[in-house]
């Protein structure tokens, strides 16, 4: 009973969650609200955290939604607005997490004490170039699945998932290159990814800087992603997706060439998971073949199909939600872990069988549509 | 030269042959009819010149370019396009949506400039608009532009994919049973919309329809299929009294 009362007053912490998502939900049709909402976020989470009314965890949690959000929003791309059914995001997530991981690893530790001027660029360069690997991965995976469909797909993107974390967990890889030791472990992974690089502005010390720069970055990348999928979606291309999640033979009649665009599907969702995955291993400073595994992308899953699949904004809130349960769950219970798993899924079960279509299913939030966009039915 | 010519096509499916030796042309702006009963292979012709199956002999012969082989976008994007006897509108998608997607390929600005909703992708974009929306008044669905196609009735449901398969700015265009389900007064609309296509955008038209008054009265030469064969051609005068169209329709004796 204590325990119930102590997780119901942990989750006050989130308070800056709540109004973002306030303002997010907003009925506000103005193109603008998007600069209020990313705003306000910033200033609440930053001035309590500054203030000290927000404590160090409670923002690194917000990070942690705000990648979750990416990941879930690459997702629901590539599930619900092209219509594939892939159920290996965690593998592409992984690839970018590697790649971006050791890069700064390695090059934080030949150049240790990198001015920020340059650590910034070199930290925004190792996302790009671990979601290009991950967009290559996505190329890998699409090309020869091209035929498949459905459950087949799922099978296959399932498939993939797990070759790359099979060699993940063979790679070892323990050496000096020019005097900085490099370790890829293999079973244990990545240690020693350095975390994202920012400022220490006034009226913060070193501890509330480095969790205030993961904030930060993960929310600012976040808005990008969503700026950028949202252009795509509602664009001469999108629509070519969405034709082809309808209906793949008259879509492919009408001239859309079905082939190129879900190979393009996979590319596009892999990068941006893969950039989701580069942002996770600096938040969380090691990297485990495990995140790349089929739990993971279940849990992703989870994300996209409780938001509402093929809803941007529908992953935005399920991303938060479902972040602060586990939360929840976890003061709740106290380590017995396999009890939180139980009551997730039962939660879960309990809003799917109310809400079929998810949380904000064929939504988006108003100031996310286009103008001149009255529906926002896509899926 | 005809704006599309099948030469001899030929397609089985295992044992069956659904298509035996057709041969047929469809002049620059003209309309054409095209009948028989069902089973009789109309839809599979359509098929195969859509690209959906490939001929196991034959040809298909579009602005003196052969189209066997060809994959379905391609054919569509070199003046080919149709409409689906079972209606395939693309369901979450707007009304004006699935116009603008059939003009997909009217785009040249790619997918980064689309995502970063650059001048030029926004400014084609609205243009695609711009067309479909032109298309949507000329099928008369202007006022829908924004509904869902399960919220449309039947009738305007198919006018809808008339437009949808306009998008492409096809030369040759393919009705596969567009009066379908249509009340009376819904059919003598469409007869006029297909007229007009045929007279003002200059369309070279291949109609496949059940309702005969309304082959009858708008083609002027009127192909008859049964069993995978043309059995009949020529106007429909002819083809009312022609002894083995009757007896494809009616069966033996059906002349009395």
């Amino acid at each position: 009973m204590s325990n119930l009362i102590e997780a119901f007053g942990a989750l006050k912490q989130f308070w800056p969650v709540a109004v973002a998502l306030g303002l997010m939900l907003a009925p506000v049709r103005k193109r603008w609200w998007w600069a209020v909402v990313l705003g306000g976020s910033l200033i609440v989470t930053l001035g309590g955290l500054c203030l000290g009314i927000v404590s160090v965890y409670a923002v690194r949690v917000q990070a942690l939604i705000c990648i979750t959000a990416i990941l879930a929003v690459s997702l629901t791309f590539i599930n619900g607005v092209t219509g594939l059914f892939s159920i290996g995001h965690a593998g592409f997530m992984i690839v970018g997490a590697y790649v971006s991981g050791i890069l700064t690893a390695l090059v934080f530790k030949l150049a240790p004490g990198t001015p920020l001027a340059l650590a910034v660029p070199v930290f925004l360069l190792s996302l790009v170039l671990g979601g290009a690997a991950s967009a290559a991965t996505g190329l890998v995976v699409g090309l020869p699945t091209l035929r498949l469909r459905g459950d087949y797909l799922a099978i296959a993107t399932i498939g993939f998932a797990e070759i790359i974390g099979v060699v993940l967990r063979f790679v070892t890889f323990d050496r000096e290159v020019g005097g900085a030791v490099v370790q890829v472990g293999g079973p244990r992974g990545v240690p020693g990814v350095p975390a994202m690089p920012g400022p220490v502005p006034p009226g913060f010390d070193g501890n509330t800087a480095g969790v205030a720069a993961a904030f930060v970055y993960s929310l600012l990348i976040l808005a990008l992603v969503v700026w950028l999928l949202r252009n795509y979606i509602f664009s001469t291309h999108g629509r070519a997706c969405c034709a082809v999640r309808d209906d793949e033979a008259a879509a492919e009649i009408l001239g859309v060439d079905t082939v190129f665009y879900k190979v393009h599907t996979f590319v596009v969702g892999a990068f941006f998971a893969g950039v989701g995955g580069g942002l996770l291993a600096h938040w969380s400073n090691f990297i485990h073949p495990s995140m790349g595994g089929f739990v993971r992308s279940i849990e992703y899953l989870i994300v996209v199909y409780l938001g509402g699949i093929g809803s941007l904004s529908g992953g935005i809130l399920a991303a938060a939600l479902l972040t602060i349960m586990d939360v929840f769950l976890k003061d709740l219970l106290q380590g017995r872990d396999a009890w939180r798993m139980a009551i997730y899924g039962a939660i879960l079960v309990a809003v799917i069988l109310r809400r079929p279509n998810g949380l904000y299913g064929g939504r988006e939030f108003r100031w996310l549509l286009p103008a001149g966009r009255r529906r926002d039915a896509r899926s | 030269m005809p704006a599309l010519e099948l030469k001899n096509l030929r397609l089985s499916f295992g044992g069956l042959a659904a298509v035996k030796d057709v041969s047929l042309a469809l002049h620059a702006g003209e309309l054409v009819g095209l009948i028989g009963p069902n089973g009789a292979g109309k839809t599979t012709l359509f098929n195969l010149v859509s690209g959906v199956y490939k001929p196991d002999a034959g040809d298909i012969v579009f602005r003196g370019e052969s189209l066997v082989g060809m994959r379905p976008h391609v054919i569509a994007l070199r003046g080919v396009t149709r409409t689906f006897q079972n209606i395939r509108l693309f369901r979450s998608m707007t009304v004006l949506d699935n116009v603008k997607t059939a003009r997909h390929h009217h785009a040249r600005s790619g997918s980064l400039a689309a995502m970063l909703r650059t001048r030029s992708s926004r400014r084609e974009d609205e243009e695609i608009g711009r067309d479909a929306m032109e298309l949507l008044e000329l099928v008369g669905l202007s006022d829908r532009a924004d509904a869902l196609p399960s919220e449309l009735p039947y009738g305007r449901q198919r006018r809808l994919e008339i437009a949808r398969a306009l998008a492409g700015a096809p030369e040759v265009l393919l009705l596969d049973e567009p009066a379908a389900g249509m009340n009376r007064s819904e059919v003598a609309g469409l007869s006029a919309l297909i007229l007009r296509l045929q007279r003002e955008r200059e369309l070279s038209i291949l109609l496949i329809e059940h309702q005969m008054d309304v082959v009858m009265n708008i083609c002027k030469r009127i192909y008859v299929l049964d069993f995978g064969e043309v059995i009949a051609h020529g106007a429909p005068e002819e083809i009312q009294n022609n002894p083995n169209v009757i007896e494809a329709y009616l069966g033996k004796g059906g002349r009395a």
